[in-house]
């Protein structure tokens, strides 16, 4: 592999340990979500990254070499993979709103710490 | 014809939400179809493969093991179904239960790690749905914490499967054995935290315990076994796998106890009885679907039993006792997760009894005597006498609770040194529960690991175990 596939795979896994230690660290409800999307994000781009291993070509019928082709079954199925992310971000972040009404701030300590109490 | 299975309760749904009212009950059929298809193929014997298109298509098995999940599935819904049809409960949740059935019957029967991954996630997006139903600010964290947590773990369960595909060019669950040591401890542990499973699972209690009493049903006695399902199937494929998931396995059978005995509300008992009792399914993979349908079947009832009664604390539930018609399917329930003779519980107890050998076998002693323990509570319940017609909540839970005493009366073995061994471990348990720890429930334990960072922290520190396990080998 080129040094430039190395440094970028260097770079998806530091994408995917931001998103992490965001998860773990961030205080606001809000910014761990996003740091959950951060983390699929990196994922993603690990599935197109591995896809374009063997070359970058579209697969296309054709008299070219076929060795050079990007697996197309990662990419058919990452997609997938991307709109669940995307809608349970969205999901999630709805629910968020809801909660927002009563916490404004959206602290997690905040919403955890209190009185179970209806709205 | 197995594509029904899939599509035919997720087409019911979709003919509610189109017609609205008065089609309550299309539904249901299918959950029948489910159940009959499942009786079949477990009376029969024969499994069913089949695959959609042909390379890299989806790949389908409608085994023993699946059969009995489904049929686990399709009786839970049933029950939760009627159960539910008294409540005035808006109709979009009979939509998502449908939905949830289908969703949950497509996690059992896909066979390969992409197809599982989205249908788990799709199972996850329905649950959250519906125990955020409420729309209350506590059910709404509530949903959020669990769809949050669950997503994580699939996020690990995904970085997995493409560790897999990297190295065997394919998602099917053999490739699993030739994986990276990394990729198996990612899939081992993105499915555990599905599974509710001794440290990824400590999220669980709150959410079963918190969801309504309904929906708390749908959880701990279907939607956790869609992780314990590919667990079990990953288990036969290699020793090592079964190694590192049943040492996690006996962590959460006594992980599960040791929380249980602290438990002073009745919802939050139940749940940390579902940690224990879902690790004993991944023990013996072998008899593992049978005592995750005795478990779910029991638990069920017991959570709708739960929902019902005038009070969820334990101490001032003695006080006020339990109305007849609710607790005695409720002890018949406790009974047969404690393992009494005649009902299922006690079959699959006795099947993984034998089923497990080496180091584990001193343990399951130990670990069914603290079950009887936990339940105790529940089985010595005081009961007053009421009149069966006050409120038809009983119906469902009866149901459920004959389910048991049937299939426990077809499966179980009549040897008296096998029944004289179990009555006992029942008997010791109802003492010790009596003398020693019934006053366990009066110290409350602190509560700041349930927090959500703390939770993810703890799928990250299982995820390092996981890793570290599978290297060290």
């Amino acid at each position: 592999m080129s040094m430039v596939g190395e440094i970028i795979k260097a770079m998806i896994l530091v994408t995917i340990l931001i998103g992490l230690l965001g998860l773990l660290f961030k205080r606001s409800l809000l910014l761990r979500i996003l740091s959950m999307d951060v983390m699929s994000t990196g994922i993603v781009s690990l599935f197109v990254f591995y896809a374009a291993h063997h070359g970058s070509r579209t697969p296309t019928v054709g008299s070219e070499d076929s060795a050079s082709y990007a697996d197309p079954v990662l990419q058919a199925v990452i997609l997938t993979a991307i709109v669940i992310g995307f809608s349970i971000v969205a999901l999630v972040l709805v629910s968020a709103m809801h909660i927002a009404k009563r916490y404004p701030t959206l602290e997690v300590d905040e919403i955890e710490g209190a009185p179970k109490e209806d709205s | 014809m197995i594509l029904f299975l899939v599509f035919g309760p997720l087409a019911a749904g979709l003919c509610c939400l189109l017609f609205q009212r008065g089609l309550r009950t299309i539904p249901i059929f299918t959950y029948l179809v489910s159940m009959v298809m499942s009786l079949y193929v477990l009376a029969s014997g024969r499994s069913m493969p089949f695959e959609l298109l042909d390379s890299f298509g989806v790949k389908v098995l409608f085994d023993q093991a699946a059969a009995w999940f489904i049929l686990l599935n399709a009786l839970v819904s049933v029950a939760v179904a009627w159960h539910e049809r008294y409540r005035g409960r808006h109709h979009y949740f009979f939509i998502l239960l449908a939905f949830l059935h289908g969703c949950v019957n497509a996690c059992f029967l896909s066979h390969d790690l992409f197809n599982l991954y989205v249908v788990i996630e799709l199972t996850t997006i329905t649950a959250f749905l519906l125990i955020g139903q409420g729309m209350t600010t506590r059910h709404l964290w509530n949903a959020l914490r669990y769809i949050f947590l669950s997503n994580v773990g699939m996020l690990f369960f995904l970085l997995g499967t493409l560790l897999v595909y990297e190295s065997s060019g394919g998602f099917s669950f053999e490739g699993v054995v030739q994986a990276p040591p990394t990729a198996r401890a990612m899939i081992i542990a993105g499915l555990l935290v599905k599974g509710g499973v001794f440290l990824p699972g400590l999220w669980l209690p709150k959410a079963h315990a918190e969801a309504d009493a309904a929906v708390s049903a749908l959880l701990s006695g279907v939607v956790v076994n869609i992780g314990l399902l590919p667990l079990i199937r990953l288990e036969a494929f290699s020793p090592d796998i079964l190694f590192i998931i049943q040492c996690m396995g006996i962590g959460g059978v006594f992980a599960g106890l040791i929380l249980a005995f602290f438990q002073r509300d009745l919802k939050r008992l139940l749940a940390c009885s579902t940690i224990s009792q879902v690790s004993f399914v991944l023990l013996a993979p072998a008899v593992g679907p049978i005592y995750a349908f005795a478990h779910g079947i029991a638990k069920a009832s017991l959570f709708l039993c739960a929902g019902s009664l005038p009070e969820r604390d334990l101490i001032l539930l003695r006080e006020k006792k339990a109305p007849r018609p609710l607790a005695l399917p409720m002890v018949l329930a406790a009974l047969s997760i404690a393992g009494c003779p005649l009902l299922i519980g006690f079959a699959a107890k006795n099947q993984v009894g034998y089923a497990v050998s080496g180091w584990i076998e001193p343990l399951i002693i130990p670990a069914s005597i603290g079950t009887a323990i936990i339940l105790a509570p529940v089985i010595l319940m005081p009961q007053r006498s009421a009149s069966w017609k006050e409120s038809p909540s009983w119906q469902s839970p009866v149901l459920l609770g004959a389910v048991l005493l049937i299939s426990g009366l077809f499966f179980g073995t009549y040897s008296p040194g096998v029944w004289l061994k179990s009555l006992t471990v029942l008997a010791a348990g109802l003492l010790l529960h009596s003398f020693v720890f019934r006053r366990l429930i009066r110290i409350q334990l602190p509560g700041g690991w349930e927090k959500l960072e703390h939770v993810v922290g703890m799928i990250c520190v299982a995820l390092v175990f996981l890793i570290l396990g599978v290297y060290l080998p």
